[in-house]
């Protein structure tokens, strides 16, 4: 798995977090990471470059990630829902 | 009289742009901590919360307040969405505005400023719900503001934009003091930290959380010996008499037993038990860094490691103490201790330690205090883990106040210290951080520091328990180690609970509280005890 810095590991988690961010926003943020694997990854998030292309510690993370964004969509719901019930 | 600071003079401290321009600066963390700093100063929320909430007095008045409090918020966040300028707290604002040349002292009977202050300072906090955790969104919708703020936090340490970092700070909170009141009363996803000598860190973890988690707990070392503990003759001529340096030495070459190896067993056999093993605890100077990478290496890359590493002194350098903290996708993050132990008379007997330490001399911890740092790592978007080590859990100063600011929902307190029983101290300040401001608070200790550590006269040896865990809803509970056992895996369950602010806001339900659901003591046999 590629290790990421702190600042890296924000953008990344931003790119999972926020798929409808914009693209003048997403080229920002992608121009802003410190490490060259890390942009591999990230590039991989944004579908612009192949999963195949990138070494396997970079697809260990894109998979990491892809989890990681469906178990955060799947809590945010139950967060939504708990929001609901408290205001009924 | 003298010459008494006005309000204008404090807020120009915090944001010295107002010497020329007084306009509200718009981003609602920075607007947030003008306000809740100026109210904490002056103490005057106290006395708006005697009457409140504002607006005529009848059984509509909280239900008007909060539904007021929580649209506006929104159509301030939603203002971040569109970069269209948001004039809902201009009056407010301007309120403020004309009290600059106020003196400090009688702000707090001025009650049209209080009362724009105590707005504002909700407002802002209503904006800003959710802010320093991942929330998952859809490709239709784009939250700006949760994304700048992301992106401030991990830049400058701080959510603020406008307001320097050396002036104050403003930081996400997870947990909203249910008892007292305090500034930290007043908000649910904001807090203020003072400008001080720590740096706190805010750091994104794509960590897999399911509903509940599982970790590991290995009371490591097994056996810790009395010559461990040395005198550091090599300092100790820089302190008084009846003062000395001691050092705690780490060499794994006479320790019996492979630490990677016993961890890789154990961490077979509880991941056998429980299906999924999530974090491995290790307490206090328990592993060198060598050690700490083989653990890495060897356990699989999605486990987080929280471990107490050190270094011994050498050449006239100071030995270390840090946590070291590594979670998945991220480097590894190392956090010094904030104090040095000190031992004194009834400690160098409780732990025999006679035979190189005078019991009548005071002997302080020979270790680098500098360069203080703590780590808030979000898990969840409703998990914050921070990792504290041993005295620091207890000292107020400098870490618990900015602890008690953000409210982390789960402490982990790595110990060199006697059996974690419910009498002692780390159940003490463990419950403190559990009443206010809500914390679940794991202490673990090693096996062989809790055996090294007599019991009191005439009582039974407690020493096989070697963690405590303490939530906000029960009692403090003693982890005990089964003899035979090397480990125990604890999972961890999150329970939901309203949370509600001093001007009576509530938060949906989501406050978060890992909870204690299970504790399984792990036994392996290449773990085993030395005889």
């Amino acid at each position: 798995m590629v290790l990421l810095t702190p600042h890296d590991g924000n953008v990344m988690a931003a790119f999972v977090q926020f798929p409808g961010m914009p693209e003048d926003r997403k080229k920002e943020r992608l121009d802003s990471l410190e490490r060259k694997d890390a942009r591999e990854v990230a590039e991989v998030l944004l579908g612009i470059r192949e999963y195949s292309s990138v070494p396997p510690a970079a697809q260990a993370t894109v998979d990491h990630y892809r989890r990681w964004m469906e178990n955060s969509g799947q809590r945010r719901l139950k967060r939504d829902a708990r929001s609901r019930s408290s205001r009924a | 009289m003298d010459d008494e600071a006005t309000v204008g003079e404090f807020l120009i401290g915090i944001l010295p742009r107002f010497r020329r321009d007084k306009s509200l600066p718009s981003w609602p963390p920075d607007c947030f901590g003008l306000c809740l700093a100026l109210l904490k100063r002056t103490g005057a929320y106290a006395q708006l919360l005697q009457h409140w909430p504002p607006g005529p007095a009848n059984s509509r008045a909280l239900k008007r307040w909060t539904t007021w409090a929580s649209k506006l918020g929104g159509e301030w966040r939603k203002s971040w969405q569109s970069t269209e300028s948001f004039d809902g707290v201009d009056q407010e604002w301007q309120v403020v505005r004309e009290s600059f040349e106020v003196p400090l002292r009688e702000a707090q009977d001025r009650h049209a400023l209080c009362e724009a202050l105590m707005k504002l300072v909700v407002l802002a906090d209503e904006a800003c719900e959710g802010v320093g955790a991942p929330q998952k969104q859809t490709v239709h919708e784009y939250d700006r503001l949760l994304d700048t703020a992301s992106a401030f936090l991990t830049t400058w340490g701080t959510l603020c934009y406008r307001v320097s970092r050396s002036r104050l700070r403003v930081f996400p909170k997870m947990h909203t003091p249910q008892t007292g009141l305090t500034d930290r009363s007043l908000s649910h996803y904001l807090c203020l930290c003072d400008s001080s000598e720590v740096t706190p860190h805010w750091l994104t973890n794509s960590f897999l959380p399911s509903d509940s988690m599982n970790l590991l707990l290995i009371p490591w070392p097994f056996e810790v010996l009395a010559n461990e503990f040395q005198a550091a003759t090599d300092a100790s001529a820089t302190l008084p008499e009846n003062f000395g340096f001691f050092a705690f030495t780490h060499d794994p070459e006479n320790r019996p037993g492979d630490v990677t190896k016993c961890v890789e067993a154990l961490y077979a056999e509880a991941k056998r038990k429980l299906g999924r093993i999530d974090g491995v605890v290790l307490p206090e100077l328990s592993i060198t860094d060598g050690q700490f990478a083989a653990i890495r290496k060897m356990l699989p890359p999605e486990c987080f490691i929280v471990a107490g590493v050190g270094r011994s002194n050498s050449n006239g350098q100071r030995a270390t103490n840090e946590v070291k903290l590594s979670f998945p996708t991220l480097e590894d993050v190392v956090q010094k201790k904030h104090h040095p132990w000190k031992l004194d008379e009834s400690q160098v007997i409780q732990y025999g330690l006679g035979g190189g330490l005078s019991p009548y001399r005071e002997w302080w911890e020979y270790i680098d205090c500098t360069d203080r740092h703590l780590n808030f790592i979000s898990i969840s978007e409703d998990l914050v883990l921070c990792a504290l080590i041993c005295e620091d859990l207890a000292r107020p100063d400098p870490v618990a106040n900015i602890v008690r600011a953000v409210g982390p929902n789960l402490v982990v307190a790595l110990l060199m210290d006697g059996p974690q029983t419910k009498e002692r101290w780390a159940a003490r300040y463990a419950t403190v951080l559990a009443d206010d401001p809500g914390c679940s608070v794991l202490s673990l200790t090693s096996l062989g520091m809790s055996q090294l550590s007599s019991p009191e006269m005439g009582k039974p040896s407690r020493s096989r328990v070697v963690a405590l865990w303490k939530d906000r809803f029960k009692v403090a509970l003693e982890i005990e180690l089964p003899l035979g056992k090397q480990a125990v895996a604890i999972s961890l369950s999150t329970r939901y609970h309203q949370e509600f602010t001093a001007d009576g806001r509530g938060d949906g339900g989501n406050a978060a509280f890992p909870i204690l659901s299970g504790v399984h003591p792990i036994g392996a046999a290449a773990a085993s005890e030395p005889r």
